[in-house]
């Protein structure tokens, strides 16, 4: 039984349809990336699951349940969390506040030992905990933003770009910290027009283009693949 | 500036003790127009009428309570009465507006709303004045004990100390909830980004719910201290301060809570101690009515000059 | 670009030709009515012929500003009575400044006024955001009525202007009710007749841009803050014409005819008829403001005095209730007073009509068919806004 899975799912925005019939499946303890170029509906996907865009059509069943008519704060309390493209800080917010905002559904009395996880995989965060979020650089956005999800102690975390407007350097961190959170046992689906480094992290692959998927294996699979190769790894 | 000397120091004080004393209630009342706006981007209309029906309900009590006849400890018990009502009854009336006359327009042009808002001002401030009382104007019974505290030739009223000291304990009570507690942050992270909020399992309707019902819940105390000073209440008594708590709120930049406190108290100095220094100039002569223009013309100025306050560093228009 | 412009030119066809066959009837029956039928009424329905005409005028103007160009004025009242105090201050030898000036002079005048105004009213709120314009207008409103009741030595204050000089046709004075009513069916044809043709025109379509989508238009290159302005200003005008046509009908121009009451009045016939479309407008005037008045008549109370069984009905259920509850309900009035007492509710129902349009009918009750068609396919850029937190 997947944790997540999506079947003919159509989405979009007023006369816009931006998936059409979209269908994947994520299994417990998987990293599975959806890649694609600008505009074939990656983000559509993510929000429609999360529930931010309203389903036209199909389903999307989490832990077996549909879930594609909840609101979102209705999926959040059944375990998923949704990192959005731009990551999403509150910028008004102090970074503690962010922090204490990804636990927002939670009422263990284990909030302030994650608190003290999250600091120690991001101690950048530390000495800024008291400081606005919209004061960090867009690294240390992305951190508190992955931080803030894992607040959440997540079932499944929806990645959508993270390594968006970020150095080289910096890119490789975040990768670096997508598989240190898998290996704390986390399910992660994740969205990136940075085809080669999402296809070297992922167990397998989407490809969607135009709202529809037209690939999809295991990420090495996809990464020999010659039309993947020519159309997102920038190879002739 | 010799003709200020004309005047008393103690004449100065008054005007700032009373300019303090409505600016406290345009402060409580900009408060709400300055919270729904931060959340919603609406101006809403019906805020005036809120602070009415906190008024009346304040009325209604102190009525029941025995009216003129309240005295001793019972002076205490039928205030905090009084203001539970109000704020219970104009925290009710806000969450039956938002839901009826906003939230199915949440997503329509961005008219509708604010007209649906102004239906809402129009029919509540009617219902009061033609419906239930044919015209006719209420007035407050005067419970509080006269008396003033004097410190030399400088007096201030107990009414008037207890109407600041009181709405100044509400703001700081507001002001906790919105900085220190999950609902207050749940607020403010639902004014910045409701999608974002949402992602975090924010109930946003129930945040924006809860963002109406604290404001109208210091409109509707904002009313018994009105009703207390001011003994003369009605149906269309939300209007006039209505707007100038919106013009407060606008000076302290719309969105902004302690902005909002600060452009009330700015506000009602610059009424009194505003119009009194104008009149300080020979040949001018401002009668008391001139108040509300003076309000006026603060908000036009700001408008064009300062739209995102006159507190607040400028980020940029937000126009 | 070039497409987008061809369906411009269908819109326009199509609207050019659905919108006067639309109101034909209406005209003809407007002008057959006044000459057929003007002397079968008395001067109580022909007052009320009259003020339906006069708000119907008022509301072709803010339906200029409201709903052609998007833009919420809620003291409209002010240029009604600017309108009113320029044909009274200079027309009136009451006034400490009567100018002698004939009422054909002074009615230019109380045009180019208003549009003054309006326009320097405009100009500090029409560059912000369209919620600060509908506050500045409300507090404007009011102020205008503060500033004719203290100015004193213009406006005489609370005591007003009277005697005011009649409208002089060279071979009629128009003083009879009956000649008001004419004159202000003139002038509502003349409006409607201009405010269609500016509306189907160049600026009438900058306006329908700047309505749909204010950042749209201006990325199209259109000056919003001058169409606002000219919108505005239009508006104002009218208000003001309609303002010189009552002075010296009422003939006691004083500040307490220039309440807020006025501009809700005129807000809500172009909100609940429809907004922008004239045929609403005047189904609007003549349903907010004839049926109140009529309710007041003596043939409305005459006729209700049939239905005092529902009296004797009704009040034994009420003194049920009264005992059951806490409650103290009163009795139900004399039934010939029922009509004066709905009459004294009529905001309360405009209020509460007001909300229920916005929210079951946005397009009014009497929608146009172009809007109808924009509500049906509303712009791409509103759907999606609304696909967020429902």
């Amino acid at each position: 039984m997947p944790l997540l899975s999506v079947t003919g799912l159509v989405a979009g925005y007023g006369g816009i349809t931006a998936i059409k019939g979209i269908d994947l499946t994520v299994d417990q303890g998987e990293i599975v990336t959806l890649i694609g170029s600008n505009g074939a509906g990656k983000s559509t996907t993510l929000r429609t699951i999360s529930g931010l865009v309203r389903a036209r059509n199909g389903r999307v069943e989490f832990l077996s349940k549909p879930i594609e008519k909840l609101a979102p704060h209705k999926i959040v309390a059944l375990g998923m969390s949704h990192v959005p493209e731009g990551r999403g800080i509150f910028h008004r917010l102090t970074v503690l506040e962010n922090l204490y905002m990804g636990a927002f559904q939670r009422g263990d009395g284990e909030i302030a030992d994650d608190l003290g996880k999250v600091i120690s995989l991001f101690p950048r965060l530390r000495e800024r905990l008291k400081q606005a979020g919209g004061t960090l650089s867009g690294g240390e956005q992305q951190m508190l933003a992955i931080g803030r999800a894992m607040m959440a102690r997540p079932k499944l975390l929806l990645l959508d770009e993270p390594s968006m407007g970020l150095s080289p350097i910096l890119v490789q961190t975040i990768f670096e910290t997508i598989q240190s959170i898998r290996r704390q046992g986390a399910t992660i689906l994740l969205v990136e027009q940075n085809a080669a480094m999402a296809l070297e992290v992922a167990d397998r692959a989407y490809v969607i283009e135009s709202g529809v998927i037209t690939l999809s294996g295991r990420g090495a699979e996809l990464a020999g693949n010659d039309s993947v190769r020519r159309a997102y790894l920038g190879e002739g | 500036m010799s003709i200020l000397f004309l005047t008393t120091p103690e004449f100065w004080f008054d005007q700032i003790v009373n300019g303090l004393t409505t600016g406290s209630i345009y402060a409580l009342v900009a408060l709400g127009y300055t919270m729904v706006y931060g959340v919603l981007q609406l101006i809403n209309f019906a805020h005036g009428e809120v602070f009415m029906i906190g008024a009346f309900a304040g009325y209604g009590v102190l009525l029941a309570l025995g009216g003129q006849d309240i005295s001793g400890v019972m002076i205490v018990v039928a205030l905090v009465l009084a203001l539970i009502a109000a704020g219970l009854a104009s925290g009710a009336t806000a969450i039956a507006i938002e839901r009826l006359a906003y939230r199915p327009l949440r997503n329509a042009p961005r008219l509708a709303p604010l007209i649906s808002a102004i239906g809402v001002s129009v029919f509540l401030s009617h219902l009061v004045d033609d419906g239930f009382l044919n015209g006719e104007t209420k007035h407050y019974d005067q419970i509080f004990p006269a008396g003033k505290l004097s410190l030399g030739a400088l007096n201030v009223s107990y009414l008037q100390l207890f109407l600041m000291g009181a709405s100044l304990a509400m703001m700081a009570v507001l002001y906790w909830i919105i900085q220190r507690t999950k609902l207050g942050r749940s607020i403010r992270a639902v004014a910045e980004s409701r999608d974002n909020a949402a992602l975090m399992g924010v109930d946003v309707n129930r945040a924006i719910v809860a963002t109406f019902a604290l404001g109208a819940i210091m409109a509707g105390f904002a009313g018994v201290l009105y009703g207390l000073f001011f003994s003369s209440i009605r149906g269309s008594m939300g209007f006039i301060p209505g707007i100038k708590a919106f013009t407060a709120a606008v000076l302290g930049g719309i969105g902004s809570i302690p902005g909002a406190v600060v452009g009330g108290y700015f506000l009602g100095l610059a009424e009194t101690v505003g119009r009194e220094l104008l009149n300080e100039i020979p040949g001018v002569n401002l009668p008391n009515e001139w108040k509300d223009v003076v309000a006026f013309a603060l908000l036009v100025l700001v408008l064009i000059f300062r739209p995102t306050g006159i507190f607040t560093q400028q980020e940029g228009k937000r126009a | 670009m070039r497409s987008l412009r061809a369906s411009w030119g269908r819109v326009q066809e199509q609207t050019w030709e659905r919108i006067p066959s639309r109101l034909r009837p209406i005209v003809w029956f407007l002008i057959a009515f006044s000459v057929v039928f003007i002397n079968r009424f008395d001067d109580t329905w022909m007052r009320m012929f009259f003020l339906v005409g006069l708000y119907a005028t008022l509301g072709m103007g803010l339906n200029v500003v409201v709903g052609m160009a998007g833009l919420l004025d809620l003291g409209f009242v002010a240029f009604f009575a600017t309108g009113a105090y320029t044909v009274a201050i200079f027309g009136s030898p009451v006034s400490p400044h009567d100018a002698h000036l004939n009422y054909w002079v002074l009615v230019p005048l109380a045009i180019g006024l208003g549009a003054l105004i309006g326009v320097l009213l405009g100009l500090p709120v029409l560059p912000l955001r369209g919620d600060y314009l509908a506050i500045v207008t409300l507090g404007f409103g009011e102020i205008i009525r503060i500033l004719a009741l203290n100015m004193n030595d213009y406006t005489r204050g609370s005591s007003g202007l009277f005697e005011i000089r009649k409208p002089d046709l060279g071979f009629m004075v128009i003083e009879d009710v009956r000649a008001f009513y004419v004159m202000i069916l003139v002038a509502a044809l003349a409006v409607w007749f201009v405010t269609s043709r500016i509306r189907d025109s160049r600026v009438g379509r900058a306006w329908e841009a700047i309505r749909e989508d204010e950042d749209v238009a201006a990325a199209m290159g259109i000056n919003t803050t001058r169409y606002k302005l000219m919108a505005f200003a239009t508006g104002a005008a009218v208000g003001a014409i309609g303002g010189a046509i009552y002075a010296p009908f009422i003939d006691f121009v004083a500040p307490q005819s220039f309440s807020l009451q006025v501009s809700i009045n005129v807000l809500a016939i172009v909100i609940i008829g429809g907004m922008g479309n004239t045929t609403g407008v005047i189904a609007g005037s003549l349903i907010l403001i004839g049926v109140p008045e009529l309710l007041q008549f003596q043939e409305t109370a005459d006729f209700l005095q049939k239905f005092a069984w529902l009296r004797d009905v009704l009040n034994p259920v009420i003194h049920g209730f009264n005992t059951v509850t806490f409650l103290n309900l009163p009795d139900l009035p004399q039934p010939e007073d029922w009509g004066k007492k709905l009459a004294l509710y009529r905001f309360v129902v405009f209020g509460l009509l007001m909300v229920i349009v916005m929210v079951l009918r946005p397009m009014g009750i009497f929608p146009s068919k172009r809007r109808e068609l924009e509500f049906e396919n509303p712009p791409e850029a509103e759907l999606a806004a609304s696909q967020g937190v429902g």
